[in-house]
């Protein structure tokens, strides 16, 4: 064991400084039997630099019962509980579960705190160190529960307990559910996967196309192989859904009689407006354009971004019962008359107006976004063969890979390198491919009329020093001017929210004025699709806040679930079927990448590992604890046994690192009530549990009243077999009835590779306890 | 008999600074720290008597709790040595094999004299953890039955297969003790 600072604490109080004092890097010693072990083989990523002792604290070694229950306190050794009187009457199965744990020896040193708090026995996680290293694990913080892909006969048959932020999700501006959506759709099961997606994201067709991927480069997959292919499957979900529009876009149930207007049906106009009708109100949506859909329609160029998949979305949401006013142009005089109509107005009109770059003879040039805007109503007209287009963001590279579509030899202009370009470098990556120019660290200065064309005197750039956004200042190389001619030059520097003179009067963009709202690249600035759309919802959510302040909010973050359900499989990434470059070229309309196979999805989706740890929690008095519906008592809060267990993938219990375990509360179980403990080992003594169960049931006269049954060494956590003790409430016990009890209790088990076997022992056990068959 | 650790003054939040310790009746002061023959925070019970110490009569094999062969008494009751810090020892009172037989005569204890007549051992190599189980059960309860033997040395692991002498010999061992009441 690698040496550490050591204290005695004589008090709670003291522990609990000495936690503090080391920050999160000191750990409690009780009996010392799980802690030795971990240090031993240094199995934490980091080794603790000290240990406080607890076994000096006086008044915490007790066994006590009063009018309400009994009261153990966290030091009492397990040897105490399992042969004091009083529990071995009226708490036998917490007796029988104590006397369960490890040996005579053990039982003399290891506390009822510490069992509680004990760390899993995975035997990837346990791996000494010294032997080579420690197998990091996804527990450790690695890439992958090697246990899902390894040997797994004795982990949890319910899943794995969650990574309290997976990296996939924490990167989605939408914070979309991704593993639980994949983990859908690998089954095949898409409705359920459009759901979950539908509680993040109304628009994953769209998102699913031109979404930059924030999550796919965090990844835990990427670290063994590749990164899942998430919008790849994102986008398959999305064209389920339009395929689908009137299962998944179907009106409310209820109409809440509230009326809602937003202004511009960009990406966050329309997510808003999908929450808002979805919650009951009547939602009309105005856009000063022919057409709904705003950057989706007008800029994305329909070689990303078919416009009949932007149709079909509006045509979906319009099926919803939401009003599209096209042609509709809101200024302040309208917003007013607008503002007496509707309980609530949204402003999404994103960010159109264009930022002047300050050239001389700027007047010469033409709009990037004015240009997209035209060739996306159908105008395929040329400004000329050779083409500058001025700037690195999204909108040049879309103005020059059009260019290259409609004929024209585009070269892009930026003032700054390869790497500080802001658009998407996957976007990138392809017009290079395709043969658009690309003249970096090129500053134009000045533009002016020539006999052939349009003259532009560029400077060449250095990069200085990284400015407050992080990207290297360029500054001009003096004497490096140089002057270029072209048919046409189209600037494409960057856009911000048009002045809007009604939401402008509040000084903060909608903000302030009761009733007004506002969202999406009008607050940012020009952002993504994907931030549009949740900040979209985040509007919606105000908005029903407002409207009706007790509904409970329906939209967005429901599916926090309680456990993963972590897998996998040796398949490799799919291959997106892109068109050759010098196909993509022919045409506006090609697509970039065709849609993927049938079959294809499930398997792509199926890459993803649900990161999450199938270890299951070791503790036999927890078992019994949660079948007695016991409070563990901290130096905090008083914690439900069930909750006090639910911790995610990196930690086997709720505690903070400054909490200490001060009593355990039992409620005395009903008079009369059989309790039952039974634990099924390889070997009699020693061995932890491969499966327990723990019972409290009460009889009278022949049927069952209440019944409390919970599950050990099957999930993360202890598991209320509920469905088990509602098939025998109110029944007469016997054969049939444990049976079917004992189906229910494991009908939601899903066995990994090697322990499939713990199944059919849990039936057993299960059946047992109900049958009182020790 | 050692100072009581509880009598001994305590500074809030201060470090172990020494220990003393009662090993088979004889009294040690033990420093804490890296110094040699000092007991560092990190050494295990087991590895103080044996390497500190000299009393190699206590064996080490899985050094993890599971195994049984490490058992001392502990103030009187059977427990892990290779589980336990030897800077949590402080006032403690610790019997190891070497403490069983009759410190002035030189006597085996009845214990170790019935596993030499029933042959309850082979190697011997976890015989020293199983007699001091032994020992906390007769300590306790000088007349067990055979179950309430077999419970008291569930924890005690032999690769040899003894457990059916060790068994006899215990039962043997308190029967003599009954004989000698009488
Ligand atoms: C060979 C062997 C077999 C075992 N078999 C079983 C078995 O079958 N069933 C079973 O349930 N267990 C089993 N165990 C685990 C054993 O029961 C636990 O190690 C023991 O209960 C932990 O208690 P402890 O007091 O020794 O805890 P320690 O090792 O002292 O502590 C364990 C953890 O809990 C923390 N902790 C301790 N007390 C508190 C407190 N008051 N507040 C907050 N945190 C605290 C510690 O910091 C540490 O992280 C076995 C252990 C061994 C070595
Ligand atoms: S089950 Fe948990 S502890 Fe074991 S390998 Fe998987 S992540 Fe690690
Ligand atoms: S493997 Fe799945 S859950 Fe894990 S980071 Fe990747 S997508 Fe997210
Ligand atoms: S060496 Fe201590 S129990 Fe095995
Ligand atoms: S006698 Fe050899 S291990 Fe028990």
């Amino acid at each position: 064991m690698k040496t550490f600072t050591h204290y005695n604490a004589r008090s709670v109080g003291e522990a609990l400084g000495l936690l503090e004092k080391h920050r999160g890097k000191a750990k409690l010693n009780a009996g010392g039997t799980d802690l030795l072990g971990i240090l031993k083989a240094a199995v934490e990523s980091e080794y603790p630099e000290a240990v406080v002792n607890l076994k000096d604290i006086e008044g915490l070694d007790y066994i006590r019962e009063d009018e309400e229950g009994l009261r153990i306190g966290a030091l009492t050794k397990l040897a105490a509980v399992a042969s004091a009187a009083v529990v071995k009457q009226d708490y036998k199965v917490l007796g029988d579960a104590a006397r369960s744990v490890a040996t005579p020896q053990v039982r003399n040193m290891c506390t009822i705190g510490g069992n509680l708090a004990q760390d899993v026995r995975c035997w990837y996680y346990r791996y000494p160190r010294q032997l080579g290293g420690p197998i990091t694990c996804l527990r450790k913080g690695g890439p992958l529960c090697n246990a899902v892909s390894g040997d797994n006969r004795y982990h949890s048959l319910f899943g794995g307990a969650p990574l309290a932020t997976y990296p996939c999700v924490s990167h989605c501006p939408a914070s979309s559910a991704i593993p639980f959506s994949l983990g859908l759709v690998r089954t095949g099961n898409f409705t359920e996967a459009a759901r979950v997606v539908l509680d993040y994201n109304p628009l994953p067709a769209t998102t699913g196309r031109v979404c930059p991927t924030f999550c796919e480069p965090e990844c835990k997959r990427g670290e063994t192989d590749e990164p899942v292919a998430i919008r790849c499957v994102e986008r398959a979900v999305g064209d389920h859904m339009l395929e689908k529009s009137a299962e998944f876009y179907a009106p409310p149930g209820t109409e809440s009689g509230k009326a809602v207007a937003v202004v511009g049906s960009g990406p966050s106009g329309l997510a808003a407006a999908y929450y808002l009708r979805r919650a009951g109100h009547r939602v009309t949506v105005f856009e000063r354009l022919p057409e709904a859909g705003g950057m989706l329609t007008y800029t994305i160029p329909s070689f990303r971004l078919p416009k009949d998949v932007v149709r079909s979305q509006v045509r979906a949401l319009a099926g919803m019962g939401i009003t599209f006013e096209c042609g509709h142009d809101v200024d302040k005089e309208a917003l007013s008359g607008i503002r007496a109509r509707f309980d609530a107005v949204l402003l999404a009109c994103g960010a159109w107006g264009e930022k002047r770059q300050g050239m001389k003879g700027e007047g010469l040039t033409l709009s990037g976004l004015d240009f997209l805007k035209r060739v996306n109503e159908g105008e395929k007209a040329l400004p000329g063969r050779k083409v500058a287009v001025i700037g690195g963001g999204n909108v040049a590279v879309d103005v020059a890979r059009t260019l290259l579509r409609l004929g024209a030899k585009p070269v892009v202009l930026y003032r700054r390198g390869r790497k500080e370009m802001p658009a998407f470098s996957e976007d990138v990556e392809k017009a290079l491919e395709e043969g658009v120019r690309f003249r970096f660290l090129t500053l134009p200065v000045r533009a002016s009329k020539s006999a052939s064309g349009i003259a532009l005197e560029c400077g060449r750039m250095v990069l200085g020093a990284p400015d407050a956004s992080g990207r290297r200042v360029p500054v001009m190389r003096p004497g490096s001017g140089f002057t270029a001619t072209y048919d046409a030059v189209i600037k494409a520097i960057g856009e911000e929210p048009e002045e809007y003179p009604a939401a402008s009067t509040s000084g903060k963009k909608g903000k302030g004025i009761p009733g007004l709202f506002a969202s999406g690249d009008f607050v940012t600035g020009p952002s993504t699709v994907v931030a549009a759309v949740a900040s979209g919802r985040e509007a919606a959510r105000e908005i029903e806040l407002l409207l009706r302040p007790d509904h409970p909010q329906a939209n967005g973050g429901a599916h926090g679930a309680p456990a993963t359900r972590p897998f996998f499989e040796k398949t490799a990434r799919i291959r997106t079927r892109e068109a050759a470059p010098s196909m993509r070229v022919k045409g506006l309309d090609i697509e970039d990448t065709s849609s993927p196979l049938p079959g294809e999805i499930e398997t792509e989706a199926g890459r993803c590992f649900n990161c999450g740890c199938v270890a299951v929690n070791p503790s036999d008095v927890g078992t019994a604890l949660v079948a007695l519906d016991a409070q563990v008592v901290t130096t905090k809060r008083s914690i439900d046994a069930r909750a006090f267990f639910t911790a995610g993938a990196t930690a086997s219990t709720i505690l903070d690192p400054d909490e200490v375990i001060t009593e355990i509360r039992v409620p005395r179980p009903p008079r009369g009530a059989r309790q039952s403990y039974l634990k099924f080992t390889l070997r009699k003594s020693v061995d932890f549990a491969v499966v327990s169960v723990a019972a409290v049931i009460t009889e009278a006269g022949d049927a069952c009243t209440e019944a409390r049954i919970a599950l050990g060494a099957v999930g993360p956590a202890p598991i209320r077999a509920l469905a088990a003790e509602e098939a025998i409430r109110g029944h007469r016990l016997d054969d049939a009835v444990a049976a079917q009890a004992a189906e229910a209790a494991l009908a939601g088990a899903w066995p990994l590779s090697m322990n499939g076997y713990k199944v059919e022992i849990a039936k057993v056990l299960v059946k047992r306890a109900i049958l009182g068959h020790e | 008999m050692a100072k009581n650790r509880r009598e001994r003054p305590h500074k809030a939040g201060a470090k172990t600074a020494s220990i003393t310790l009662t090993v088979n009746g004889r009294i040690y002061g033990l420093e804490v720290g890296g110094a040699p023959g000092a007991v560092d925070p990190a050494h295990t019970l087991a590895f103080t008597l044996r390497e500190t110490l000299g009393l190699t009569g206590t064996k080490v094999s899985c050094d993890n709790g599971a195994c049984g062969c490490c058992t001392v008494l502990m103030d009187d009751k059977a427990v892990l040595s290779c589980m336990t810090l030897t800077v949590e020892c402080d006032g403690k009172r610790v019997t190891t094999i070497e403490g069983l037989r009759d410190a002035e005569t030189g006597r085996l204890d009845p214990l170790q004299q019935a596993f030499i007549d029933e042959t309850a051992f082979q190697c011997g190599f976890c015989t020293p953890g199983i007699i001091m189980s032994a020992k906390a059960l007769l300590n306790e309860n000088p007349r067990p039955s055979q179950e309430e033997v077999k419970e008291a040395l569930a924890g005690n692991f032999c690769r040899c297969i003894s457990h059916y002498q060790v068994i006899d010999a215990v039962m043997a061992a308190s029967t003599v003790k009954e004989e000698v009441a009488k």
